[in-house]
């Protein structure tokens, strides 16, 4: 969670990830914000992120992230 | 408030007022499409959409007609008379609003696949080449239903429930000002099917820059110029349409004749020529036609209402180069007859036949007119010339180089394009009085001179001491012997002295109109004047009369249209002024300018106020 | 069919009465005969492509879900593809095509007009296509059921385009619109008809009569007209989609937004946010993201980071999927060169704007512009509304030489003299239509803020007294029907014929 939360604040210093919970549907995370991020949370912990992850869902919240991470890592 | 109350209440209410507006817009039926049970008013239904009334009136009265001109509004400017004359069939006009080949394609196609068609004409403009299927399906701009096959639901919903403007206005309009000439909201012909001209056909024409300076002929001026291309997407579709067009005449034995419509320089100037030759040879690809695009006539502004639109004459014009009528003047290098053989040299030609334009020499040409009454010895009036005085003015004149011209020698002029003499002349006298042909007749033959005498026909013949009037058998005499010419100056509405408050019992001012006569009321009694003289004049001189000059110069629109109705021709008032006429419109003999010839002045005092204006 | 006609309302009043009387398991069929219905009314020729459409992605949808993984299955995908994107190139590009190619093929392709709503069905199938191809749900094996999901009426003419997991579901399961829904369908379909016959079809009166001869109008009549366009195009759109969305609702059927009030966007990028947010989305799902997460791109900017340093090679994948995305929703409005520099225009101020993304902050801390102050907030929404006016400009003019006129125009001969003399009352609108067109604007506009700020006018309304409401009925009713399309346009016949 903490790695995570570090790639994060590199990819937008400027969002608190802790307190929001609808980061894509409110539209703070943009497409481009979005595609940096798979492509670091990828690189760090060696997954593979798919098409089909990129949800919503998925994205909203840190929590959402690092329960995708989790369901890739095993 | 509860959804299911809200429904509810939306229901009702809707529904209240959607049959409240049905029922209204059925009343006035503002496009025709009911039937027009009400007003039966299809000069104004046609007006708010030519090519839904048109084919409602045409379903109705199809079998006045047997032959069809279709295009966009420029195919208005081809006067169904004409062609009627040329070709001995029924014309009607089936021209729309919107430049859109695929509309003139659906209407052509509506009439010949159902009604007996002998003829069809074509008429293209640049316009085809941009708009294709462009049209909306708006109360104003859709076709009927009966081309489109629409639902009859949805198309007569369209105009149940169009908005109730449409209806209030055609209300108002015909209630409070309705009136015999067109206004703005009924500006068709409905027999014709084309745009109803009589006002524009009379209307003052004036040199050059006069007519430019009017308002709605601002466009035509260079200062207005637009350099803007147009560009041409839709040549394609338009062709094909046309090819389509082509051979379903051909299967019914149809005549098919196509024209592309005259254009102002300024238009020809903007285009891009490649795509006109583009669209000239694929034209001609699918068959011959004739082109007037570009001309000297281009040039002359007075020939066209706006960059896009042509007067009536230029296309009547046209139309006799199309049919090769004789007697009929035709522009220089106007019209040209293009074949799949001639279209490439033609349109290669084209940017340069449009730089080399000049105007054609001779299109126009001044003429002054004067004005006399009576002569008599020793009087120097306005309304008085001594016989040596007159005899002055008029040796005056011919040394001056004045040329005297005849009525028959303007409508030459600009029916055939004969040529006026240098420094035309036209003398003309008022009243007809017993003077005249006692010391004018002589005095002009002498020198060599012409006159135009306008007689009051209720005062013909009246032995009246100083003011006597010639009678029939003079005014037959004078014309016979070709220097004399009688007009009318109306049967019996040149009162005398002239009233000076116009009125039921004072009389009316000349031909005009007073205050409380009704327009109608007005119309009879201008008819019954007009025919009275001609009666008169058909007895006694055997033909009918071409001119008139108007007591006291006192007319308006309606007189001038009316006296059209009557063939007259050629018109006169009493405004001082020079006037200046064109070859190919004849409204430029309406409502000539003449200047009153004060008895007092001296020969070279004429010529002097001749010469400055 | 025009949605803003009777017969339409008409015709989706049947539908309405149909639906709700007929059995809920047999609700869906009557929807696929709506549809069916609906395009035979706009021509028989056209439903020959729709046929061609929904067959070939669901065989495609079978075959793909049969298939493993690997290179098979994606030449599957692509050759079905490759299919129904090719039938929308025919007709998109037979134009452009007769533009570069004056000569046989152009005579050809003058016969092909583009058949009604061709490209939303094909974005919606391709949808459903790529998404079987993923995994990511099962091929629908009824060819009725997907042909409703492919033809679903009040959506084929304009979208919004759907998703096959969200929509599909509602179309087959036939619940009873309840009288809210109703209610609100009734709402959505009156704002969409305010937003379409009373602003929209005025705007594009004086709209058409400039741009359709940009060298007659100063600088200052073609700035009015480039930005009533955006209002027409705006109202045009979203109206249509209001309409759409509330036919679907007295279906029992909401669809997917795809407007948010794009006049308050803050930046070109969000503009693209806000407006047809279904294309976006869709492109963002089906293009953008394959693309920017692709091996290729990731290697490209790999090696890219050597060149530019680590932020600007980082960026450079999604620059460029951005680009092609930009490029390709350039070429989807049409084969013209108009519309390839328009999508490039697009691109470069997306590009540009995250390049420079360093300069203008640095700019602004240096001017001391606090980052969430009103005064920025006004400056960005101007600045995008200027930046899209212009793209706009470039669209609806003839073509490019159109455009550039009227660039010319508003920079060196601003004209307002011609304003003066009353250029506007001679561009077909007369000064009530003005009045209107500003009073609704400012509706709409009011409307709008509120939506801005999560307030929903509608249920504003809702609290008041029946009585108030009734009345605003009435009025609601009276004012379509009166001010509604009385567009009788500028009939220059009316002017020169009329006697004095």
């Amino acid at each position: 969670m903490d790695k995570l939360l570090a790639i994060l604040a590199d990819i937008r210093p400027d969002v608190d990830f802790t307190a929001e919970t609808k980061l894509v549907t409110e539209g703070i995370l943009d497409s481009f914000d979005i595609v940096a991020l798979v492509a670091d949370l990828n690189a760090a912990f060696n997954i593979a992120i798919g098409l089909t992850d990129l949800v919503p869902e998925n994205f909203d919240s840190a929590e959402a992230m690092d329960s995708l991470i989790n369901r890739k890592l095993t | 408030m509860s959804s299911k109350r809200w429904l509810i209440c939306f229901t009702v209410i809707l529904a209240l007022i959607l049959s409240t507006l049905a029922a209204y817009n059925l009343y006035a039926d503002p496009f025709g499409v009911f039937g027009d049970p009400n007003f039966d008013w299809y000069a104004a239904n046609m007006t708010n959409n030519p090519a839904t009334a048109k084919i409602a009136y045409i379903d109705r009265h199809h079998t006045q007609y047997d032959s069809y001109i279709v295009g966009s509004s420029g195919t208005s400017y081809y006067p169904v008379e004409k062609l009627n004359e040329y070709t001995g069939a029924n014309f009607f006009n089936l021209f729309s609003y919107g430049g859109d080949m695929y509309k003139t394609y659906l209407m052509a196609k509506y009439v010949i696949e159902r009604y007996e068609t002998k003829n069809l004409v074509v008429c293209l403009s640049i316009s085809d080449a941009i708009n294709y299927k462009s049209y909306g399906s708006t109360v104003t701009e859709t076709l009927h239903k009966n081309i489109t096959g629409e639902f009859p639901l949805s198309f007569y919903a369209k105009y149940l429930y169009a908005n109730p403007k449409y209806a209030r206005a055609k209300i108002d309009y015909k209630e409070n000002y309705d009136r015999y000439l067109p206004l703005f909201f009924d500006v068709f012909d409905t027999s014709t099917g084309a745009y109803d001209d009589r006002v524009v056909n009379i209307e003052h024409i004036g040199s050059l820059e006069e007519y430019l300076e009017r308002e709605k002929y601002s466009e035509l001026k260079e200062e207005n110029r637009r350099t803007y291309t147009p560009y041409l997407p839709r040549i394609d579709e338009c062709v094909w349409r046309l090819a389509d067009l082509k051979s379903m005449c051909e299967e019914r034995d149809i005549n098919f004749s196509v024209i592309f419509n005259p254009y102002h320089y300024s238009y020809c100037g903007q285009q891009d020529w490649n795509q006109i030759a583009t669209f000239y040879r694929l034209i001609a690809g699918v068959c011959d036609f004739w082109d007037f695009m570009l001309s000297p006539a281009s040039l002359e502004p007075r020939y066209f209402q706006d960059y896009l639109h042509i007067r009536t004459s230029l296309g009547a014009m046209a139309l006799a180069k199309v049919y090769g009528a004789q007697d009929t003047y035709i522009p220089d290098d106007f019209g040209h007859f293009i074949t799949a053989e001639n279209v490439y040299d033609y349109t290669v030609s084209m940017p340069q036949r449009y730089a080399d334009l000049l105007p054609e020499p001779g299109r126009s040409s001044q003429l002054e007119v004067i004005l006399y009454h009576n002569i008599r010895e020793g009087r120097a009036s306005d309304n008085e010339i001594s016989p040596d005085r007159f005899d002055e003015h008029i040796a005056a004149l011919a040394a001056a180089g004045y040329n005297a011209v005849t009525l028959q020698d303007l409508l030459d002029f600009v029916e055939r394009g004969a040529p006026l003499p240098d420094n035309p002349i036209l003398i003309t006298f008022d009243d007809g009085y017993e003077s005249n042909y006692e010391y004018a007749y002589p005095i002009l033959e002498k020198h060599g001179m012409r006159a135009t005498i306008f007689v009051v026909g209720s005062g013909i013949g009246n032995a009246d001491g100083d003011l006597a009037h010639f009678g029939w058998n003079e005014a037959l005499e004078m014309s016979g012997s070709g220097v004399i010419e009688i007009g009318s100056h109306s049967y019996s509405m040149h009162l005398y002295p002239r009233p000076e408050e116009p009125g039921p019992e004072t009389g009316r001012d000349g031909m005009g109109k007073y205050g409380a006569e009704s327009e109608d009321e007005y119309i009879a009694a201008l008819r019954a004047d007009i025919s009275a003289f001609n009666e008169a004049y058909s007895r006694n001189m055997g033909e009918l009369p071409a001119a008139l000059a108007f007591p006291y110069g006192v007319y308006t629109q309606l007189t001038e249209a009316i006296l059209v109705e009557y063939g007259y021709k050629v018109t006169f008032t009493t405004m001082p002024g020079r006037n200046e006429i064109l070859k190919g419109l004849p409204q430029t003999l309406y409502g000539l300018n003449r200047y009153t010839i004060s008895g007092e002045l001296t020969g070279d005092e004429l010529i002097e106020l001749l010469s400055t204006g | 069919m025009l949605f803003a006609s009777p017969g339409f309302l008409l015709f989706v009043v049947c539908v309405w009465l149909v639906h709700a009387l007929t059995p809920r398991a047999l609700r869906w069929i009557v929807l696929l005969a709506a549809s069916a219905a609906f395009y035979a009314f706009c021509g028989f020729f056209a439903a020959v492509w729709l046929v061609f459409c929904t067959v070939i992605t669901y065989a495609g949808a079978l075959l793909l879900h049969k298939q493993e993984p690997g290179k098979k299955k994606k030449a599957t995908l692509a050759v079905v593809l490759l299919m129904v994107f090719g039938l929308l190139s025919i007709f998109k590009f037979a134009g452009f095509a007769a533009q570069l190619l004056p000569s046989i093929l152009g005579r050809f392709s003058g016969g092909l007009l583009l058949p009604l709503g061709i490209s939303f069905y094909i974005f919606q199938s391709a949808g459903y296509l790529i998404d079987v191809y993923r995994g990511k749900h099962e091929p629908q094996r009824n060819i009725a059921k997907y042909a409703l999901f492919v033809s679903f009426f009040p959506q084929i003419v304009q979208g919004p385009i759907g998703r096959y997991d969200s929509l599909s579901p509602q179309l087959l399961a036939g619940e009873r619109p309840t009288a809210d829904s109703y209610r609100n369908g009734i709402q959505l379909i009156m704002w969409g008809l305010f937003k379409k016959l009373i602003l929209a079809d005025r705007a594009a009166v004086l709209v058409s009569s400039v741009f359709s001869d940009p060298s007659a109008h100063g600088g200052v009549v073609s700035v009015a007209a480039a930005a009533l366009y955006c209002v027409q195009l705006y109202c045009d759109f979203s109206g249509g989609i209001d309409i759409t969305r509330g036919v679907a609702e007295g279906l029992g059927i909401s669809l997917d937004q795809n407007f948010a009030q794009p006049f308050f966007a803050i930046s070109v990028q969000d503009f693209w946010r806000r407006w047809h947010i279904t294309l976006g989305s869709w492109m963002r799902d089906y293009v953008f993201y394959p693309l920017s997460l692709s091996q290729l791109f990731g290697r490209f900017g790999r090696s890219m980071r050597k060149v530019f340093g680590t932020r600007i090679g980082k960026l450079i994948p999604t620059l460029l999927a951005s680009f092609i995305v930009f490029f390709v929703i350039g070429i989807w409005h049409g084969g013209s060169w108009k519309y390839i520099i328009f999508g490039f225009w697009n691109g470069m101020l997306i590009t540009g704007a995250m390049l420079a993304k360093p300069l203008f902050e640095g700019a602004r801390n240096a001017l001391r512009i606090k980052e969430d102050g009103k005064l920025l907030y006004v400056i960005r929404l101007l600045r995008t509304l200027i930046i899209i006016g212009a793209g706009r400009i470039l669209t609806r003019s003839d073509n490019v030489t159109g455009a550039l006129i009227m660039f010319k125009k508003i920079f060196t001969s601003p004209k307002t003299s011609e304003v003066a003399a009353g250029a506007f009352t001679k561009l077909g609108l007369t000064n009530e239509d003005y009045i209107v067109m500003a009073a609704a604007f400012a509706v709409l506009i009011i409307c709008d803020i509120m939506e801005e700020r999560g307030l929903k006018a509608r249920s504003f309304i809702e609290r008041r007294h029946p009585a108030l409401q009734v009345l605003l009925m009435v009025a609601a009713i009276a004012v379509l029907l009166y001010y509604g399309a009385f567009s009788r346009g500028y009939i220059s016949a009316q002017f020169i014929y009329g006697a004095v």
